[in-house]
């Protein structure tokens, strides 16, 4: 079931970078597929969203 | 809009072979279908719910006891038949065409003494196969995996709040229940629905990630690094002060050098001097040979004590080992090379020939080789053994039995070098001596010279000593900067893992917060959403308009329904009044969901008074404009008013017919 428009349009309101918003969107992705070892995909997706923070810093 | 286009029946009780078509292009949704009691109304409901959840939730307890194959069919079977029961019902949303179809087999047995037949179940499947509508080639795919055809079912009817798509209007009490087991469903559906489990899942993992890093960076100190980095600052001060030391004592040496060949060249063109500076470079030359050779004196003694602390630790093992070696060897009871088995079976067998030599084997040969077998006490793999071993313990004895010899050579040669180097010194010192008593000659004060070549030899020596000195302590520190680098190499790595963690902490922690900020707004936007609606649709579905204040629902998703003054009325509200109240909450409860799924209501209108029967079928009919209501009525149910309203506007009214033996439907038609 694709994410509701309810919760993409309250993401899209957060107070936040639109990189994290990126984060929850696959994040909610990877849940709704049924993800069951979520543990390193959470943990990828973190660390590339870090990576890409420390080049924007840069 | 979710609409049932059609539902096939096959062997499900009483229908055998039925299909009802839903019309889609009716001016509304609502199609009506009529049966008197016992002719199947509950069971069509009951059918559909078997087909989702294979269980059929509105059964009777006579009806639970008997098989769901119908029984005319089973009746004109023979034994070892193989049947089976399908229903199918296909439903559409914007997008896709999805099709459920359950079938159970069931094989035919028959008791030979009362001549009856049963069956017997056997396999249950259930698919769902869909059709993409935008797919110009209407490929399908067929789910029949429960883990995929499970989560299917829930996104359209959850088995959670199973009667708020098929509604049971003699259930009402169903509707208001405070039971939290029940109101928890209808939270966790809607949840589901909505997806803010899914956020609720989101929310529960990221914040377990956080504590999970959180604790695995505060492991381990963190100001270990600290005391690496200055201990390798100070090694690399060190090196700096003592290379510069060094260097300092280099450039003073070289001058010293050059300032004692300055010397030396003055003193050799003295000719009286000339000959004893001659003697005395040779005696420094010969004073260095003598001092290295010492030097090698020194190590080989070292090696010797080494050597010989182990030859006198073993020796007196080892002596006494070769002595009872000899003693063996000299009582004779080592046997030789023939075996101590051989010469037994020479005396058991009674051989007259020897094995070994081919001699004959006389009485004395006889008493020979019993007196040889009595001797010998080692067989002879032990005797070859301890043969073997004799000669290196031989040596070891004979090499440590050498010590005294060794050693008195030893301090001997130590002694002597001793005694040259003495000589050497003392020769020089007698030079030196000379020198200094010789006085002025040709304006060169010789003994001054001879004072500052001394002085000189003397810094010489001192500073050379200090170079070396630095230098094995300029290793000592390169050394232990070695290991410092290490040691810092892991505390960076380990450091950068732990900057990793709590960077991960910080998003993981964001996100958690992020996900709650959403979840938050939108359950309570639901909640909210549920109240409105279910409020709008009561207060038009209610005549009394002046009695009812407001609707609320609490967190755990219990309705409650104030009258004007503020007052809690469910409990005195009227059979008609908890109808309308239980169809707005599941309407309310529809659209909250976002999807908008098909309503089958079993007596829809069967507990409301005559005065309001047809204000509610009215309402119901408003609602069918925008959604999909099957109704199903008995005809008593079925009052004029409502005929006349109905079946001049609903979608399709239908009557469903029963044969004379009630075997089996025959239509369901108009």
């Amino acid at each position: 079931m694709p994410i509701s428009n309810k919760i993409i349009d309250r993401i899209n309101k957060l107070n936040a970078d639109t990189e994290l918003k990126k984060v929850m969107f696959k994040i909610l992705e990877a849940e709704d597929r049924g993800i069951h070892w979520y543990k390193d995909e959470y943990e990828k997706y973190v660390k590339e969203y870090l990576k890409q923070e420390k080049e924007r810093e840069a | 809009m979710i609409k049932i286009l059609k539902i096939e029946f096959n062997n499900f009780r009483q229908y055998k072979h039925v299909t009802i078509n839903f019309d889609q292009n009716c001016k509304n949704h609502l199609h009506i279908l009529k049966a008197t009691n016992g002719t199947g109304k509950t069971n069509f409901l009951n059918a559909v719910l078997w087909c989702l959840y294979a269980d059929e939730k509105y059964l009777s307890d006579t009806s639970r006891a008997l098989p769901i194959i119908n029984e005319s069919v089973v009746e004109n079977s023979k034994a070892g038949d193989k049947l089976f029961v399908n229903v199918r019902m296909t439903i559409c949303d914007e997008k896709n065409n999805i099709e459920f179809s359950r079938t159970q087999d069931f094989t035919v047995i028959e008791d030979p003494f009362k001549k009856n037949k049963n069956v017997i179940p056997g396999l249950c499947t259930f698919k769902i196969i869909i059709t993409n509508l935008n797919d110009p080639n209407k490929n399908t795919v067929v789910y029949d995996d429960e883990s995929y055809t499970l989560s299917i079912v829930k996104q359209y009817f959850d088995v959670e709040i199973f009667d708020y798509y098929f509604f049971n209007g003699e259930n009402l009490e169903n509707y208001f229940s405070t039971d939290a087991n029940k109101t928890g469903k209808i939270k966790k559906s809607i949840y589901n629905l909505a997806q803010v489990t899914l956020l609720e899942t989101a929310i529960d993992r990221v914040s377990k990630m956080a504590v999970e890093k959180s604790r695995k960076s505060n492991q381990g100190s963190s100001w270990e690094g600290f005391g690496y980095y200055r201990d390798l600052e100070q090694c690399k001060n060190d090196i700096i002060n003592l290379t510069a030391a060094n260097t300092q004592y280099e450039e003073e040496n070289n001058e010293n050098i050059k300032r004692l060949s300055e010397i030396n060249e003055t003193l050799n063109n003295i000719k009286p001097i000339k000959l004893q500076q001659e003697s005395r470079e040779k005696l420094v030359k010969r004073l260095k040979e003598l001092e290295e050779q010492k030097e090698s004196e020194i190590i080989k003694r070292n090696n010797f004590i080494i050597d010989y602390t182990i030859y006198l630790n073993y020796y007196p093992l080892i002596k006494s080992t070769l002595n009872t070696i000899y003693e063996k060897e000299k009582s004779g009871s080592l046997p030789p090379d023939i075996d101590k088995k051989l010469l037994q079976k020479i005396l058991d067998d009674k051989i007259t020939t020897c094995p070994v030599c081919s001699n004959t084997i006389d009485q004395n040969s006889v008493l020979a080789i019993k007196k040889m077998i009595s001797n010998l006490d080692v067989d002879s793999k032990t005797s070859h053994k301890l043969m073997e071993i004799k000669a290196p313990l031989e040596d070891f004895v004979n090499k440590a039995e050498n010590y005294p010899k060794e050693r008195r050579a030893l301090v001997a040669s130590y002694d002597f070098l001793n005694s040259q180097i003495d000589e050497c010194k003392e020769e020089l010192d007698n030079i030196s001596a000379f020198l200094s008593k010789v006085g002025t000659i040709d304006d060169i004060n010789i003994p001054d010279l001879e004072a500052e070549r001394n002085d000189l030899d003397q810094e010489l020596t001192a500073n050379k000593n200090s170079i070396a000195h630095n230098i094995a302590q300029i290793k000592i520190r390169e050394d232990k900067i070695k290991k410092l680098e290490k040691l810092i190499e892991e505390y960076e790595k380990k450091k950068k893992y732990k900057d990793d963690l709590v960077d991960q902490v910080r998003i993981f922690r964001q996100l958690a917060s992020a996900f709650e900020i959403v979840k938050t707004s939108i359950a309570e936007e639901i909640k909210l959403e549920i109240e409105e609606v279910a409020w709008d649709f009561f207060d038009s579905m209610i005549w009394k308009t002046q009695t009812f204040g407001r609707l609320e629902i609490n967190d755990d998703y219990i309705v409650s329904v104030y009258n004007i003054n503020g007052k809690e009325t469910i409990g005195s509200m009227s059979a008609t009044e908890l109808m309308a109240l239980a169809y707005s909450f599941t309407f309310a409860i529809h659209k909250a969901s976002g999807k908008n799924c098909p309503l089958i209501i079993d007596s829809p209108l069967g507990r409301v008074s005559d005065d309001n029967r047809i204000n509610m079928a009215n309402e119901l009919l408003k609602v069918s404009k925008h959604k999909q209501i099957i109704m199903l009525f008995t005809p008593d149910e079925y009052s004029e008013d409502v005929r006349n309203l109905y079946d001049k506007e609903a979608g399709s009214v239908r009557d469903i017919k029963l044969s004379e033996d009630e075997s089996e439907i025959l239509e369901v038609g108009v």
